[in-house]
């Protein structure tokens, strides 16, 4: 370790994470390095600079031309000593010099020492070109770093001859002092920026101090941080624990609350995980729509892939990675999956198609993609593998004759559209090959008005039509929708018992649409407001309590459970 | 007639018994149906007696969600945020909090936490989800065997591939391995 030794604390703080710290330290390192050369810098400068005051523009005091004011200027220019102490220079030396006669002063009457600091306080001011001390007297600080200096406040009372040069001296002077302030700022800064960093690596992480508080006593805080401490060590010793923490029961909780490529990624984990992740009420329903999100990025990020591509390594998903992905799924499902719906811009291959009506024999629903190639191919095998299909959703644009009788012949009583027009061809072929059908959601479709009456009219099974947000044309007037209102007009009550619409958003996608949670909990997200059924247990107990008279405890219970339940539903 | 005891003994699994507000502690079902049906936890010398995964620590972080969550007049946005921040802890204590609350039968906390777990590991690869869980790569590579030969090189690909070869033997040497492969 090159830790400088006079900075001790950066090492020694930490005994126990030596190998996490090596990368903290050399950071350190070059932060010391740079401040070193900065400090070094500072000191080349003020050296730098004493040396060059010390051999000071000579100036010759006859040059003065006999004006007190001048000589005194020539004099304090340049001198670093505080006022008193100058002032006492100058009023020696100009009265040795008048004394010997070197040089005449044009006002006869003797200088007094009170005159001469008269006079360099009006002809001079004192100037820090080192370090800024704000606190200082100005005119009586004697602080080495400051590098105080007087200047005569009007050149033109120096002799013409060295007025340049003192001029340049100035310049370079104000030159030095700006130099010096910016490296003693970036000085300054290194040296908070290391203090900080200390305090970082000193002070707990956001997510220690959340678990923390709440917590309002320190010995709780000093314990759990111990416990962290020691949880640190132990780290290697504890990694059997935690896998023994999460039972089959936590995982297949946890595991409902993933989609479906990342549950198939969580049973590649390990052999427990594994195991839950067959756990038959994760495979209920298969929803592949979440697959857009996946389509259109590269699919080695999904660890599925990843595991799987000793094949060729397409970016984007393959038909062969997808038949493969859904063989995956499809195995861990063991057969358990009553409802699969594929994402609507997948292009469904036969074989896949086959792979999954192969491994899903107790299907009863089904949504099918927009397009595919299996059309062409024998519909009514893949369906009648599916024996207790009930409910199958299509675009209209699959919907043709074929599509439709195959639909007839197997026993499904519930057909969707989901994208499209529903057109009159449709209903003739519905009225045709599928007489059984009991529900027909035609929910945001546009919808020919005919075709909706000859549905209610011939379809005597039907129970119910969902034409919700549908935009209901009458080829007649091609350019206006008809309202709820004209349809109780045209349609018989019975027939219009049998519609579902939705006006002023009362349907439940509508009201549904506001939740934005998205789970995989098999009463899905919206039906499980009242999951504490213990509470509601407990306070049906409470309240038809056989005692013969209630006593306190059982109505202070009763009125507990009931707040709580008022809470838990008003929080959920 | 009993009196209404305001708190209530609970024992965690290192055998340390302590005193709780009866409150907070019905929050629990499991703390519930004792002090209900056993009549169980009324003081020092029958205090309950929590599950195995139940630790200390533990304990008194799920008395604090209990706390807090008890409190009637909270917003439901205060009472998110709080959720938000209370499974803000490392994953290692997130799991041992599931498992506690699991076994006391805390079901809204075993839902926070496992959603926050599961937002762990989703978009995750198997391996970065062993490193973040400790977990070992136990799993027989049978359940991949049976796709590593799917293959979805055209015979065509092959062909091509194979005739790039100068060379017949190597055209024959390729073809063997192919086929033994």
């Amino acid at each position: 370790m090159t830790t400088q030794a006079g900075r001790p604390s950066s090492s020694s703080q930490d005994p126990n994470s030596n190998r996490a710290k090596i990368p903290k330290i050399k950071l350190k390192n070059l932060k010391d390095k740079s401040l070193e050369t900065l400090e070094k810098e500072l000191d080349a400068f003020f050296r730098y600079y004493k040396k060059a005051m010390a051999e000071k523009v000579y100036i010759e005091l006859s040059q003065c031309g006999g004006s007190r004011n001048a000589v005194i200027a020539v004099l304090l220019e340049e001198s670093d000593l505080p006022l008193s102490k100058l002032v006492g220079e100058i009023y020696d030396r100009l009265n040795r010099e008048v004394g010997s006669g070197a040089i005449v002063l044009a006002e006869p009457e003797p200088v007094s020492y009170a005159t001469v600091k008269t006079i360099v306080l009006l002809e001079g001011h004192r100037v820090t070109y080192g370090l800024p001390n704000a606190d200082a007297n100005i005119s009586e600080d004697y602080t080495e770093s400051c590098l105080w200096c007087w200047e005569t406040k009007n050149l033109e009372l120096l002799p013409q001859s060295v007025r340049g040069q003192v001029g340049v001296r100035r310049m370079w002077r104000k030159k030095i002092h700006d130099r010096i302030i910016a490296v003693s700022e970036t000085i300054e800064a290194l040296k908070r920026v290391r203090k900080a960093s200390t305090n970082l690596s000193r002070t707990f992480l956001e997510a220690h101090i959340g678990s923390l508080v709440d917590s309002s006593r320190s010995n709780e805080l000093i314990k759990r941080e111990r416990e962290q401490m020691e949880n640190m060590e132990s780290r290697v010793g504890n990694e059997q624990k935690v896998n023994n923490d999460l039972i089959y029961d936590i995982l297949v909780k946890i595991f409902l609350s993933l989609n479906v490529v990342d549950v198939g990624v969580a049973s590649l984990v390990c052999k427990s995980w594994n195991n839950a992740c067959r756990d038959p009420s994760l495979w209920n329903k298969i929803d592949l729509s979440i697959l857009h999100s996946y389509c259109n990025r590269p699919f080695n990020k999904i660890g599925v892939y990843r595991r799987y591509s000793n094949l060729k390594r397409s970016p984007f998903l393959s038909y062969s990675k997808m038949t493969l992905f859904l063989k995956h799924l499809l195995d861990l499902s063991n057969g358990n999956t009553t409802c699969i719906i594929f994402y609507f811009h997948v292009y469904l291959t036969y074989n896949q198609f086959m792979t999954v009506a192969e491994r899903t024999p107790n299907l009863k629903r089904v949504v099918l993609p927009q397009t595919g190639d299996f059309l062409i191919r024998e519909v009514d095998t893949v369906l009648s593998l599916w024996r207790g299909l009930e409910s199958i959703t299509i675009p209209s644009v699959m919907a043709s004759d074929s599509m439709i009788r195959a639909i007839g012949n197997c026993n499904v009583t519930e057909l969707k559209f989901s994208e499209g027009e529903f057109k009159e061809k449709h209903a003739v072929a519905l009225t045709k090959y599928a007489p059984k059908l009991k529900i027909l959601s035609i929910r945001n479709l546009r919808t020919n008005l005919k075709a909706l009456l000859r549905v209610l009219n011939f379809l005597e099974d039907l129970e119910k039509v969902n034409i919700c947000h549908s935009l209901i044309l009458d080829t007649a007037y091609p350019f206006m929708s008809l309202e709820i209102s004209h349809l109780r007009n045209i349609l018989h009550t019975s027939s219009m018992e049998k519609l579902i619409y939705c006006e002023k958003g009362t349907c439940l996608r509508c009201m549904n649409g506001r939740d934005t949670t998205r789970s995989r909990q098999p009463g899905g997200p919206y039906e499980d407001s009242i999951s504490c059924t213990w509470l509601k247990g407990l306070y049906q107990t409470c309240k038809s309590a056989t005692v013969p008279e209630k006593n306190d405890v059982q109505l202070k219970l009763m009125k507990s459970s009931y707040m709580i339940i008022v809470n838990y539903l008003s929080y959920k | 007639m009993k009196m209404m005891k305001p708190y209530v003994w609970l024992q965690t699994s290192d055998d340390s018994i302590q005193q709780v507000e009866q409150e907070i502690a019905m929050f629990c079902p499991l703390i519930c149906q004792e002090i209900i049906q056993k009549g169980m936890g009324s003081s020092k010398n029958c205090a309950i007696c929590l599950p195995q995964q139940v630790s200390p620590a533990m304990l008194s972080l799920i008395l604090d969600y209990c706390r807090f969550h008890q409190v009637p007049g909270r917003s439901n946005k205060e009472r998110k945020s709080y959720d938000e921040k209370f499974v803000r802890i490392d994953t290692e204590r997130l799991c041992e909090l599931t498992s506690a609350a699991d076994s006391l039968q805390l079901k809204p906390l075993v839902d926070l936490t496992s959603r926050a777990l599961a937002r762990i590991i989703e978009g995750k690869t198997p391996e970065e989800i062993r490193d973040i869980f400790h977990l070992p790569d136990d799993l027989t590579e049978n359940v991949e065997v049976e796709e590593e030969h799917v293959d979805d090189r055209s015979v065509d690909d092959l062909l091509s591939f194979i005739n790039g070869n100068d060379g017949g033997k190597l055209n024959i040497l390729t073809i063997l391995i192919f086929v033994f492969t």
